[in-house]
């Protein structure tokens, strides 16, 4: 007590000046309009600065978990990066043909197109009627093409609800040339009749996100954590005349290997 | 006698003919103003501790905003010049020091002496007078209204002792050979 009595008495002057500063500061914020305008500015910007450095700290202890995430983020960009380098993205080319026979003929699942190996079309081609997917080319003649079509039953095709939808199968149904059954839907995913079905580019006939129809019924049986679509295609095969034909040399090699003799164990 | 009493009388005429006459001595556009009672302030006697001049002068300064409405622009002003009263004193002292009691004054400490004692505290007054007025934003109508005024009031100072506190002749008009006697 009595070191504070004698550290007021000393500075007792520099007391009185900055309470008599003070006195005098109050006097004119009561008085000026001015005054009070500057002392509420040089408030908001000390307030503002307090705050900001306040938040900077903040930053600063979260710097680290950030920077966590940013490594995250940067090796999954290169990897992004590299498949989109890796050797197996390869261009597609197209062609066009005219359709001879579609799925509509006689109840026949199969299309026939009017070009073959010598026009420049060779199997495992995918093949897009009015823009939408309609199967693969699985034989060729001279100048005939054979096409295994969504309509067929015993073909699965790899397909997705909406481009970030999970892949799921697309089966056709019996003597059904306009319909096809989507199966294994999660129930976890949301969908709505008009949602778009889309390829997914992982059976290697088409590349990814070609439109294959659209949702037309949505089934949940309630046993399982799976519902069944039933979409329309949009191939519209009764109506088909004209296809494009899609093809990558990876398609051939992957032709040539389901073509190949099987080794022997 | 004591060196008090002169002083409240003229810090009294001062302050009174300031209030009511050379408030309103107002030049160049307000760039020179006149403030009489800091005449009074710088007769404030050598000796006394640096609190009371602080306290003299913050008193003024007070009266003054009260009279003439100013609103704690002159106390701020005031105190500061109070606080830096005893370093200009020290400063204007002469190789053989100030007695206790001196008043600054043109005829004993010299003109030029005088002149620079009185610019310096005028300086400090109205930079923070016309600093609190304009601000940040007018910093260079603060030093050209510092400048100006603190002139004007050097010669009104000047003259107003060349009138008023002249020297007067020894009692008995006897010569000596001593200069203090």
């Amino acid at each position: 007590m009595r070191n504070l009595l004698a550290l007021l008495a000393r500075t007792h002057r520099w007391l009185l000046f900055l309470g008599l500063w003070g006195v005098a500061l109050g006097w004119m914020n009561t008085t000026y309009s001015h005054q009070r305008t500057a002392m509420s500015k040089w408030s908001l910007r000390a307030s503002g600065s307090w705050l900001e450095t306040i938040g900077q700290v903040s930053d600063w202890a979260q710097l680290v978990e950030a920077n966590e995430l940013v490594m995250l983020e940067n090796a999954r960009l290169r990897a992004t990066v590299e498949r989109l380098r890796e050797p197996g993205a390869t261009p597609w080319t197209s062609s066009h043909a005219r359709v001879l026979r579609s799925p509509s003929w006689q109840g026949s699942p199969w299309m026939v197109l009017n070009r073959g190996g010598q026009d420049g079309l060779a199997p495992g081609a995918g093949v897009l009627s009015l823009g939408h997917a309609a199967g693969k080319i699985v034989d060729t003649t001279a100048h005939e093409s054979l096409v295994l079509t969504l309509t067929h039953p015993d073909a699965q095709w790899s397909v997705r609800v909406g481009r970030q939808g999970q892949a799921v199968r697309l089966l056709a149904r019996k003597g059904d040339v306009r319909r096809a059954a989507v199966m294994d839907v999660p129930l976890a995913q949301l969908v709505l009749p008009g949602d778009t079905l889309f390829t997914t580019g992982h059976d290697g006939v088409f590349p990814a996100d070609i439109p294959v129809g659209t949702v037309e019924d949505v089934a949940r049986s309630g046993a399982d954590e799976f519902q069944t679509l039933t979409a329309t295609l949009g191939a519209n095969f009764p109506a088909s005349r004209h296809v494009v034909c899609l093809a990558s040399a990876r398609n051939a090699r992957i032709d040539e290997l389901l073509n190949a003799q099987a080794p022997q164990p | 006698m004591n060196p008090g009493i002169p002083l409240l009388w003229t810090l009294a005429w001062a302050t009174v003919f300031q209030v009511l006459l050379f408030r309103f001595g107002i030049f160049w556009g307000g760039y020179g103003l006149l403030a009489v009672h800091l005449y009074a302030l710088f007769r404030m006697p050598v000796g006394w501790s640096p609190t009371a001049y602080l306290v003299v002068s913050a008193g003024t300064g007070a009266v003054m905003d009260v009279v003439c409405f100013t609103g704690g622009m002159h106390l701020a002003a005031c105190t500061t010049l109070g606080m830096a009263y005893p370093s200009l004193i020290a400063a204007m002292e002469s190789r053989d020091g100030l007695r206790q009691g001196h008043v600054m004054n043109p005829h004993q400490d010299g003109w030029g002496r005088y002149a620079v004692f009185v610019a310096f505290g005028l300086a400090i007054h109205w930079m923070v007078l016309f600093g609190l007025q304009n601000g940040w934003g007018l910093m260079g109508r603060t030093l050209a209204e510092t400048a100006v005024s603190t002139g004007l009031n050097v010669g009104v100072f000047l003259l107003l002792q060349g009138l008023f506190n002249r020297p007067g002749r020894a009692s008995g008009g006897a010569a000596s050979a001593y200069p203090w006697s």
